[in-house]
């Protein structure tokens, strides 16, 4: 039946399972990186039990609402001192840029997007074409290679670019840790004060026992 | 290759609802913004009232207190205790049942269950031991 509506030629054939494989592949590496944030979320929300097994422990909250307005509190100071040093980081920046535009008397930013342009590679991509859609066949070619700058200028713009990398992965890591204790201490705030019947002792007699 | 398929599975979840799972997380990171800046404002507060941030809150103080009291105080004197009456060593426990309900389980000196009920002589079963003591025992040896 798809034979007689499309005719693919050997090359088309190829070219389809290629790209078949290069899909299977993207799929699953997302998935494991998928597995490898869960993990990680799971491993940062373990600070919550850290934070609250005294507290527990010493039944000074009773209470989910208790729980969680006392987890939350700890969430939040813990995520205030995690994003402390690139959130400072950014402010110093700001300050510096700042204070370098007034020096200088520059009355725009231009500079700085135009320093970070020229550090990026330029590439060319071959391509295919495979019904109707031009494809990527190969690996590129480097047509311009970064181009580096010795001047104020072009410091101050290494340095925001470097600061904005820092700060984004860092802050990221935070906001990751922050929602990551943000669920635990909801699951746990339902799990912790939760009844179960189960565990109650039943009346044991010999035939539970053989049970 | 159970594994392998679920990892797949994940995978197409992910990429399907990336782009909500992206919006989730920068709403979360503009949250944290704000977040950050209100715990600014509140860490200069309590700078200037004497305290530190950094420092253990009340509660976790008052938990502290509670803990070390309750290991350094003997289960007698606990006031966490206080409720537990013990019987006087003198008085002597009589068990009424009806036959065929257990009254106690153990294990025995060759490791055989050991279930005494109610129409059992309590006498002539084989001694009981506790199972922490046995090991122990094990493990002196």
């Amino acid at each position: 039946m798809i034979n007689t509506l499309i005719k693919l030629s050997e090359n088309d054939k190829r070219i389809l399972i290629a790209l078949l494989i290069i899909v299977l592949l993207i799929v699953i590496i997302v998935g494991y990186i998928t597995k490898l944030v869960r993990y990680i979320m799971r491993k940062q929300g373990r600070m919550i039990d850290n934070m609250m097994v005294d507290i527990v422990k010493a039944n000074l909250v009773t209470t989910p609402k208790e729980f969680k307005k006392v987890a939350r509190e700890k969430n939040f100071r813990q995520f205030y001192f995690e994003a402390l040093p690139p959130m400072g980081a950014l402010i110093i920046l700001s300050l510096v840029v700042l204070l370098y535009q007034l020096f200088m008397e520059k009355t725009n930013l231009n500079y700085i997007i135009e320093y970070i342009s020229k550090l990026s590679f330029e590439l060319s991509f071959p391509t295919t074409y495979f019904f109707g859609i031009n494809i990527i066949s190969d690996w590129p070619t480097i047509v311009k290679g970064p181009e580096f700058f010795f001047n104020f200028d072009s410091i101050i713009a290494y340095l925001v670019l470097l600061v904005g990398i820092y700060f984004v992965i860092h802050f990221s890591i935070c906001v990751q840790a922050l929602i990551a204790r943000e669920w635990r201490l909801r699951h746990a705030a339902t799990t912790v004060f939760q009844k179960d019947l189960d565990t109650l002792s039943k009346p044991s007699t010999k035939e539970n026992l053989e049970q | 290759m159970k594994d392998f398929i679920k990892t797949f599975f994940i995978g197409l979840t992910t990429i399907v609802l990336f782009v909500f799972i992206v919006a989730f997380f920068a709403l979360s990171a503009i949250f944290a913004l704000g977040l950050f800046f209100v715990m600014f404002g509140k860490h200069i507060i309590f700078f200037f009232q004497g305290h530190n941030l950094k420092e253990p809150m009340d509660i976790d103080i008052e938990a502290e207190k509670i803990l070390n009291q309750t290991k350094n105080t003997p289960v007698s004197e606990n006031p966490a205790f206080s409720n537990v009456q013990t019987p006087p060593p003198s008085q002597q426990v009589i068990i009424q049942t009806m036959p065929g309900t257990v009254i106690s389980t153990g294990i025995g000196p060759n490791g055989q269950p050991i279930i005494i009920t109610g129409t059992q002589p309590i006498n002539n079963t084989p001694p009981i031991q506790n199972i922490e003591t046995e090991k122990e025992e094990n493990s002196n040896d």
